[in-house]
């Protein structure tokens, strides 16, 4: 193959190398807010914990609730711990590029009666359901 | 060399050159509400403990005088973005509607039944077909097509209290929203489809 041919062949094939070695594909992943273990929300007892001891195991909350009512706005009534975690994918192969992004939040939230003890506790601890995947397709359920 | 090779390489350089990229995204923020379980709260029965033990924490919370207001969410956001450099001269009568197919090729239209549903696989036949064929003279020299596509959904359950926690209310809502969008950079918007 001559000079000229060679030539001509690897302009032609610049632009795919190019590209070629611009693909790939990244996994990320990124967690804020609280850590909630269950071991820890099972020590909250109703009717016998307090707001204090709620603060010692679980730590200052998230979101204080308030009460909102006209004689007293800032009694709290619940105390919301949030732990957030998302997961994302994205990848480029040549001009094709996608990128998924999946997030699920860890919630516990304990609710105070009007004496400050532990009315109810609520905890949705699912944190490593997001996934890595596709940005295509349908799976929610 | 093959002739076979060299097709293909020229083939590849000027798909390269040309531009054309494709990108999808798609974000969803937590879990899907269980509305099965939503439907079994009952008004005037059920009390706050049995909300959350049927669909867990709220995603928010607040307090009216005399009502207390949980809302639960979820949401999820597709988007398709395709653009083209295509030459301004080549086959008049082009139809930007064959565009439409290849954002809607990744998406799941199931929430249209109404609307006829060809395979995924003729969809994308028919978009590179259309694109093979296509571009009317949008301007001198060459133009940038630009298919883009968008679906959007918010999912919301709200849940109202009384004073005694007790469940007054029960309201299921859904936001939907989408759009497909066909722009020229010479013409603008060619076609719109909400």
């Amino acid at each position: 193959m001559d000079r000229s041919k060679t030539f001509i062949l690897a302009l032609t094939l610049f632009p795919f190398a190019i590209g070629l070695s611009s693909s790939g594909c990244v996994l990320s992943q990124s967690t804020t807010g609280t850590g909630l273990a269950k071991e820890q929300v099972d020590t909250i007892t109703v009717g016998i914990s307090t707001r204090a001891d709620v603060s010692s195991v679980l730590g200052a909350p998230d979101e204080i609730i308030y009460s909102n009512l006209g004689h007293d706005p800032l009694f709290e009534r619940a105390y919301r711990y949030t732990r957030k975690r998302s997961r994302t994918t994205f990848f480029t192969l040549i001009l094709f590029s996608g990128a998924r992004s999946d997030v699920n939040h860890d919630q516990v939230i304990v609710f105070f009666d009007d004496v400050g003890l532990v009315e109810e506790v609520s905890a949705r601890l699912d944190m490593d359901r997001p996934r890595y995947g596709a940005p295509w397709g349908d799976d929610d359920t | 060399m093959s002739r076979f090779g060299r097709i293909s390489v020229f083939v590849l350089a000027v798909v390269l050159l040309s531009g054309c990229t494709l990108h999808l995204a798609q974000s969803r923020e937590n879990n899907v509400i269980d509305l099965a379980r939503y439907s079994a709260i009952g008004v005037g029965l059920d009390k706050r403990r049995e909300v959350m033990a049927a669909l867990g924490p709220p995603d928010r919370v607040f307090y009216g005088r005399s009502i207390l207001v949980f809302d639960y969410l979820w949401a999820r956001h597709r988007s398709t973005d395709a653009r083209f450099f295509v030459p301004s001269q080549i086959i008049p009568g082009f139809d930007p509607l064959v565009l439409l197919s290849l954002p809607r090729f990744f998406f799941d239209l199931a929430e249209h039944p109404e609307e006829f549903q060809p395979s995924r696989i003729e969809q994308l036949s028919e978009a590179v077909a259309g694109l093979a064929n296509s571009a009317i003279p949008f301007s001198e020299g060459q133009d940038l097509l630009i298919a883009r596509g968008y679906q959007l959904r918010h999912d919301r359950v709200r849940i109202v209290f009384d004073r005694a926690s007790l469940v007054v209310q029960g309201k299921s809502m859904r936001f939907a929203s989408g759009e497909y969008r066909i722009e020229s950079l010479a013409n603008r918007i060619l076609l719109r489809v909400d």
